[in-house]
Parts: C-alpha cells; sequence; structure tokens
C-alpha cells in the first residue's frame, strides 16, 4: 500500500476528532467567547445528558439491536421523581424509583427483542410511544416542579466552584463504563453477540442474559440522564426528553459505534460523539439565529456528520479489502 | 487389551419424527488415533456428531467414553468430559482479538476483581499459539488474520481445555495449500500427544493421507469400517453412493465451433489483474486455475461486470462491453456461478422456484406480471433436467437443501436465462462425490449444446476431467496455458508456482 494511500486511510479513521475540531472552530469564527474556558466546560456540562443516553445506547447498539425508548424512559423515571418529590419522599428513594423504572422498562425492551424477537426498532418504538403515553395520563400534560436545591445544589453547583457537577457525574460513568465494555467478561462478550450472535450461542455464551443487560444498562442510565437533565432546566416539562433518542444514537455513531454491531466505544468515542453534537446545538444558538432553523440545522448538521462517518466506514472497508499482490 | 479405547458408540440410532438419521451405528475410537468420517451430504456425518458433542440425544443405543457411560445433554457436557468439535464455519469473533475469542467462555479474572487479567491470558494464549506454530500477537485482531491462521487459532482455543477427543468438520475448504500442510502436520502432532481425532472431509485423498482408519456412512448407515490402507479411493467412493463411479468425468464429445464467443484483450486493474488476454469459443470449457490469492475470482468478477477494471477490452460476441455492468451482460447472454452460493449465489429462504426463476422473470412476464403458471414449469423442468432433489419447488426453501443440490439450483438458474456464455466459479466446493459427478455431467451437456463455459477451480482434478484448455494464473497474471493434450497435474502445478519475476 501506498503511502498516500495509507495517509488518507488515517485521515479517515480518525474523522471524529477532525469533525469535532472543525466544528470547533467553525463556531469560534462565528461567535464570540467561544474559545474560552468558561463556554468549554458549559459545552461539557450541557452535553451531559446526551452523553449519558448515548453510554447507554451504546451497549444494544453494539449488539446490532438499539434502543428508542431513552427518551422516554427519561420522561417517565424523572416524572414519576419529581411527584414522589411533591409528595415529600426522601430523595434518594424518588431516585432509586426512576432507576428501577429505568431498570423495568430495560428487561421489557430485552424480553420483545430476546424472546419474542421483535426487531428492536419496532420494539423499542413501541415502549418509547407506551411510556411517555402512561406517563402523560398521570402528570396530564403539566410540567411538573422538581425541588429547588436539585437545581441550586447539583443542576448548576461546581465542585470547588469550578467543576459543573453534571460535568463530574458524565465524566465518572463515561470511566465506569469503559471499563465495563473493555475489561469485563461481560464487555468481550457483548462484543462477541454484536459481531455473531449464532457463533456466540455455539460458544456456550449466555447470549440472552447478555442481551438483557445491555437494554437494561441503556434503561437505567436513561433514567439518570433523567435527573441530570431535570436539574439543569429545573423543571420536568411535559416533552421532556422527546427526540433525545436521534441525539444520543447519534453521539454513538459519531464516536466509533456502527449501527450494524459489533464495535464501538465508550472513550474516546461517546467522549467525543455527545461534545461534538453539544457544540452544534451551543454554536448555532450562539450565532443568534432563528430558533426554529436551529432545530432544522441541527438535524442536518448531525446527520451530515453521521453519513460522513458511515462513508468513511465505507471507504475503509473498501481500501482493506482483498488485494493481489501484482508482479510489477 | 492393547489399545486404549476413548469413545464408543454401540448401536446408536437416532429419528427424526419416524424418520431415521443414523440407524444402528456403532463405532470405535482409541487413544492417539485418527479416524476418517466420510460420506455423501446428509449421510448422516452432522447427526451422529451432533450425538457425540451432545447437541442431539440419541433415540437408542448408547455411549461410552473412556470405558463409562457417557450420556451428553448438553454441549458443555462433552466439552467437560474432553471432546472438542471445530465446526467447519469457525466460531470466532472477527471484532475481538485472539486472547478475547480463546477465553470468551472463561476468561480469567483479575484475583477479587471482575476484571480480566489479560496478562495471564496473554501468557497462556501465546503458549497455546506456540503449539499451532502460529507466530502472531495474542493482541492481534481477528480480522486481520488470513483463514488458515483462523483455523488454527481454534484449534489453539480447543486444546486450551486439554481434550481428548478433537473433531475436524471439513477443516480444510477455506485454506491454501500450505495451510492444509501446516494443518496436517498439527493434527499429527496431536495425534503423537495422544489424542484422538475424528476428522470428517470430502476431500478423500487427504483422509487417506492422514487418518488411521476410515468408517463410511451412507444413508445413516455405516457400509465400511476398516484400516486405512484396505481402503483405495475407489473403494470409499463406492462405499459412499453405493455405486462405483468409475467414470467420475463424463467423457467428452467435444463441439467446439470455430466461433470466438468471448475475447478479452490486454485487461488490467492494479492490484487486481494485470494483462489478461484470453479467448473462449462457442461449445468450449476453458479452465482458469491458480492458488488462493491468484486473481481468479477478481478476474471472473471483472468479466462479468461486476468490479471494474482500468484498462482493456472484453469483447462478448463481437461486440466491446461496456466497463461495469451485470445487467448488460445478463441480457447479452452471460450467466455467473459465484464462488460462495450461500453467500452469493442463493436467497436461502425462498423456495426453490423463485430461486430459479429469479433470472428470468422477464420472460416468464407478460406486461410487467409474472405468469404463475409458466414460472412454475420453468421451475419444475429445472428440478427434472438438473436431478433436484427436493418436494414441491414451490415450498421447499433453498436452505433446506444438501450442499449440492443447492448448487444445481444456482446452476439451474442461470440455465434457465439459455445463456451462451457461463462462469462457473468452484462449482463443486463442498459438495459431496456424487453431486459433482452430477454437476461436471450438466456443464458438459451445456457445452455440447454450444455454451462456452469458463470455469474457475483450484481443484486441479476437476479442472483436467472437464476442460480442454486450462489457463494457470499467478499474482494476477497468466502465466501459463495448457490445451488438453499437455494438461497434467505437474504442469499446471509448474505454471502456478512458477516466479513471474523471473519470466
Amino acid at each position: 500500500m501506498s503511502d498516500k494511500k495509507g495517509m488518507k486511510i488515517k485521515i479517515l479513521q480518525y474523522m471524529s476528532f477532525e469533525l469535532f475540531v472543525i466544528i470547533f472552530v467553525m463556531f469560534g469564527l462565528f461567535s464570540q467567547n467561544w474559545f474560552t474556558f468558561s463556554n468549554f466546560i458549559m459545552i461539557i456540562k450541557q452535553s451531559s445528558y446526551v452523553g449519558i443516553l448515548a453510554i447507554g445506547i451504546t451497549f444494544p447498539l453494539i449488539t446490532a439491536g438499539t434502543d428508542l425508548s431513552v427518551g422516554a424512559v427519561m420522561f417517565m423515571g424523572m416524572s414519576f421523581s419529581a411527584m414522589l418529590l411533591d409528595k415529600g419522599v426522601p430523595l434518594p428513594v424518588a431516585m432509586l424509583v426512576a432507576l428501577i423504572i429505568g431498570c423495568v422498562i430495560g428487561i421489557v425492551n430485552a424480553f420483545f427483542v430476546v424472546d419474542v424477537k421483535v426487531m428492536p426498532f419496532i420494539a423499542t418504538l413501541g415502549t418509547m410511544t407506551v411510556i411517555r403515553g402512561i406517563t402523560l395520563i398521570f402528570t396530564g400534560s403539566r410540567a411538573l416542579n422538581i425541588p429547588a436545591y436539585l437545581t441550586t445544589a447539583f443542576g448548576s453547583g461546581k465542585l470547588f466552584g469550578l467543576i459543573p457537577y453534571p460535568a463530574i457525574v458524565f465524566i465518572f460513568l463515561l470511566l465506569v463504563f469503559h471499563i465495563v465494555l473493555t475489561k469485563t467478561a461481560f464487555g468481550r462478550r457483548i462484543f462477541a453477540c454484536g459481531n455473531n450472535l449464532e457463533a456466540a450461542k455455539k460458544a456456550g455464551l449466555n447470549t440472552r442474559l447478555v442481551l438483557y443487560m445491555a437494554y437494561v444498562i441503556s434503561g437505567v442510565l436513561a433514567a439518570i440522564a433523567g435527573f441530570v437533565s431535570a436539574s439543569q432546566i429545573g423543571n420536568v416539562p411535559a416533552g421532556f426528553g422527546e427526540g433525545y433518542e436521534f441525539d444520543a444514537i447519534a453521539a454513538s455513531v459519531l464516536g466509533g459505534t456502527s449501527l450494524l454491531g459489533g464495535t464501538g466505544s465508550i472513550l474516546p468515542g461517546v467522549l467525543v460523539g455527545a461534545v461534538t453534537i453539544q457544540m452544534i446545538k451551543t454554536g448555532l444558538t450562539a450565532m443568534q439565529i432563528n430558533p426554529y432553523l436551529i432545530d432544522i440545522f441541527q438535524a442536518l448538521f448531525i446527520l451530515l456528520a453521521v453519513m460522513l462517518d458511515g462513508i468513511k466506514n465505507q471507504v475503509i472497508a473498501k481500501s482493506q479489502s482483498r488485494h493481489i499482490r501484482v508482479a510489477e | 487389551m492393547a489399545e486404549e479405547q476413548v469413545l464408543r458408540l454401540e448401536h446408536v440410532s437416532k429419528d427424526f419424527f419416524g424418520i431415521y438419521a443414523i440407524t444402528d451405528v456403532s463405532l470405535e475410537l482409541n487413544k492417539g488415533e485418527i479416524l476418517g468420517l466420510i460420506g455423501e451430504n446428509g449421510a448422516g456425518k452432522s447427526t451422529m456428531m451432533n450425538i457425540v458433542c451432545g447437541v442431539l440425544p440419541p433415540t437408542s443405543g448408547s455411549l461410552f467414553f473412556e470405558g463409562k457411560p457417557y450420556e451428553p445433554k448438553k454441549p458443555s457436557d462433552a466439552e467437560a468430559v474432553g471432546i472438542s468439535f471445530i465446526h467447519q464455519e469457525l466460531n470466532l469473533f472477527n471484532n475481538l482479538n485472539v486472547i478475547d475469542n480463546m477465553f470468551i467462555n472463561g476468561f480469567r479474572h483479575i484475583k477479587g476483581l471482575p476484571l480480566n487479567n489479560n496478562k495471564e491470558m496473554a501468557e497462556i494464549a501465546k503458549s497455546a499459539l506456540a503449539q499451532v506454530g502460529l507466530d502472531i500477537s495474542p493482541y492481534t485482531k481477528v480480522e486481520k488474520l488470513s483463514m488458515g491462521e483462523r483455523q488454527l487459532i481454534e484449534i489453539a482455543k480447543s486444546i486450551l481445555g486439554d481434550p481428548k477427543v478433537i473433531i475436524f468438520d471439513e477443516p480444510t475448504t477455506s485454506l491454501t495449500n500450505k495451510e492444509t500442510e501446516k494443518l496436517f502436520a498439527i493434527i499429527e502432532k496431536l495425534k503423537a500427544e495422544g489424542k484422538s481425532i475424528i476428522y470428517i472431509s470430502h476431500i478423500l485423498e487427504d483422509v487417506q493421507r492422514l487418518t488411521d482408519k476410515i468408517a463410511v456412512l451412507r444413508d445413516g448407515v455405516i457400509t465400511a469400517t476398516g484400516k486405512t490402507e484396505e481402503f483405495t479411493i475407489d473403494r470409499m467412493i463406492s462405499n459412499m453412493v453405493g455405486r462405483s463411479i468409475t467414470q467420475m468425468y463424463p467423457p467428452r464429445i467435444e463441439n467446439i465451433s470455430d466461433e470466438i464467443l468471448l475475447s478479452v484483450k490486454n485487461l488490467s486493474q492494479p492490484g487486481v489483474v494485470k494483462d489478461i488476454n484470453l479467448e473462449l469459443r462457442k461449445g468450449e470449457i476453458l479452465g482458469i486455475y491458480g492458488l488462493m490469492g491468484a486473481g481468479r475470482s477478481e478476474l471472473a468478477n471483472i468479466l462479468f461486470g461486476l468490479d471494474e477494471y482500468e484498462s482493456g477490452q472484453i469483447i462478448f460476441k463481437g461486440k466491446v462491453l461496456e466497463k461495469k455492468n451485470p445487467i448488460e451482460r445478463i441480457k447479452a447472454g452471460m450467466g455467473y456461478v459465484t464462488e460462495n452460493r450461500k453467500e452469493e449465489g442463493l436467497f436461502l429462504e425462498f423456495p426453490v422456484a423463485e430461486n430459479i426463476n429469479i433470472t428470468s422473470l422477464r420472460s416468464l412476464s407478460k406486461k410487467g406480471i409474472v405468469n404463475k403458471k409458466e414460472a412454475l414449469k420453468n421451475a419444475q423442468d429445472s428440478k427434472k433436467m438438473f436431478g433436484i432433489k427436493c418436494e414441491a419447488v414451490n415450498k421447499h426453501l433453498v436452505k433446506g437443501l444438501s450442499g449440492g443440490n443447492q448448487q444445481k439450483v444456482v446452476i439451474a438458474k442461470w440455465v434457465s436465462t439459455r445463456p451462451e456464455l457461463l462462469i462457473v466459479d468452484e462449482p463443486t466446493r463442498g459438495i459431496d462425490v456424487g453431486a459433482k459427478s452430477e454437476v461436471y455431467n450438466i456443464l458438459n451437456e451445456l457445452a455440447r449444446a454450444g455454451t462456452g463455459i469458463l470455469m474457475v477451480s483450484s481443484e486441479m482434478e476437476e479442472l483436467i476431467g472437464n476442460c480442454s484448455r486450462i489457463i494457470v494464473m499467478n499474482k494476477g497474471m497468466i502465466t501459463g496455458e495448457l490445451n488438453n493434450q499437455e494438461i497434467c497435474t505437474e504442469s499446471l502445478l509448474h505454471a502456478a508456482f512458477i516466479d513471474t519475476a523471473g519470466m
């Protein structure tokens, strides 16, 4: 292989990082106060809940599945927590309830995907609609208030007055699930299941357990993301978490997760992906354009980024395909 | 007792809903012995191995392992006593490294933590890799390895558990000659270490060379067992098919016209093929031989318009073809039986009829609507003509056919387009002797009727037996051409191995 070609592949392989840098610089040219430490910290903080969702969704994605219910899980978990908190239930109990909701929905998703054998996107699209509907019945489409201390102490609080707590939670979860994915037997087996489920069964792996775990992780992390997000917003509006599954999948894919399963990473993958997406959002807002256009641009940007990523994979796959050494 | 018995099957039978898959099979395997198990597809080899490995329970009969009754309920029971099965389709995960693959169902942990101890596993993996003579880092991803290396990884993985019996199912189908030699050396070594081996293969020469004793299965019954010395290839075949195939290859009645059907001029594509020139006449069977990676299949893909090329010309029936356009070629009368029938040649979940008709839907339809009657008739005619063994053509799914019958479906699919040129790539890979002979007959019939056939193969025997001329490729170039007077194994090999740099 010639050096030129090798270079081309290198450039493509690190495209997520390059996109990251390009988008970072581009918005910097258009907006004021972009290249400041406080802006950077703010982006990390704001990317925290999409990032946490993306950590979770990466697990079903690696198994060649998906989880479209994450935004709805955020909504349901946080709504019930907020209602309990309103009734004076202590915070840890309310949080536990949200986590249990996430866990149960994860199990339900896995049941449909693994045991009933419904295609993951249909199964989780179904649960997404159902749980959002159920929650709306309970909340009556009202925005729910959450205790002010959640916002002051956590949502906008900073460790040593420097690093926002949501960012710390995000980074902590990144580290934990990076280790889970790369260093534990479960982590390796999830890759095996995503690569070839039949072979994994033949190898004697408990593929059912592995797949259930993947959806449960996704559900539980979505519940955590609900807390992180609500404590930043200050309440739980009726459209809470709506459309976040798109951001989460995009963040994971930008970070190198393949929708075909078998590949993906938490570090650096999800971190780079989530921050890139948040930069696009923040950058567009900072440019002070028509808010209606922001949504459109945002989606187009994300689609473009994911599309480039797809092209990259195709080109790399093509260049690495079998080559015969022709006599010169 | 002269020899130590490891595995014994006594009067084992298995029926599925009243139909016997194997009947009254008795077999013995001694320590340090290689048993060759041969039989046509569907003869019951897989059923038998599935019983041994605990995948299926026998209907009647009993199994003994090292003299003790052995009743495996699940695959892990077989592993626990020391039986290891290396499947034909390798069970590796390409996206993981060698360590992960070897320890996937039993990772070693760092003491007291749920974290994998990669260091410890790497050490163990290294010594296992050394035993199979593979000098690679245990951290290498499997997707970077050749098929031969992957096979060796499977073996290394299986010897980790220190098995007493290792079963190989068609281990050489995707290996190069060199890799096959290496595999055989390792099997010999395992034998010397006192392991017992069951070797299943369609390549009878290999079975003859490698094994100590042979068992032949036909229709679920053992038709012959004995020491390998007592078997000639002919005897193996006649035991397998129940008749002797004196004539594996059909007698050639050549009907080659002077009319040139296909002519390729100076065809080159960097990194794939270089300066290819060839001509094929009507009614001719032209062979293309080469070792794996010589560029045979790549050339076939280019000729059929699937892959692009940089320079040169492909002229079919006097007309220069477009560079990359298979549709044009099909319309002009070309057909292509690809190397890999399951992935590229068939819709496994579709019935036989739909598979056969897929290429001729245009001629089977009126005003864009498929004429069901005609389509069914076309499929039934093909079934009859090719002797495809299946139930109703519009019901029987292709995935339920044996390899040989699947291959016939692929060929039938193209023949029903009435092609003038048929490219066949590895037309008999992985199918049994009886089906092979039938495929050769079909191809010869076609040639006699005037079809030009380009037969790409890595099996010398079949090229010698079928082709009037053979072109030899090496490193993407044509390095030799032999007509049927000069064709012999030695001259083919000479051209295939020849160092092109020295020419």
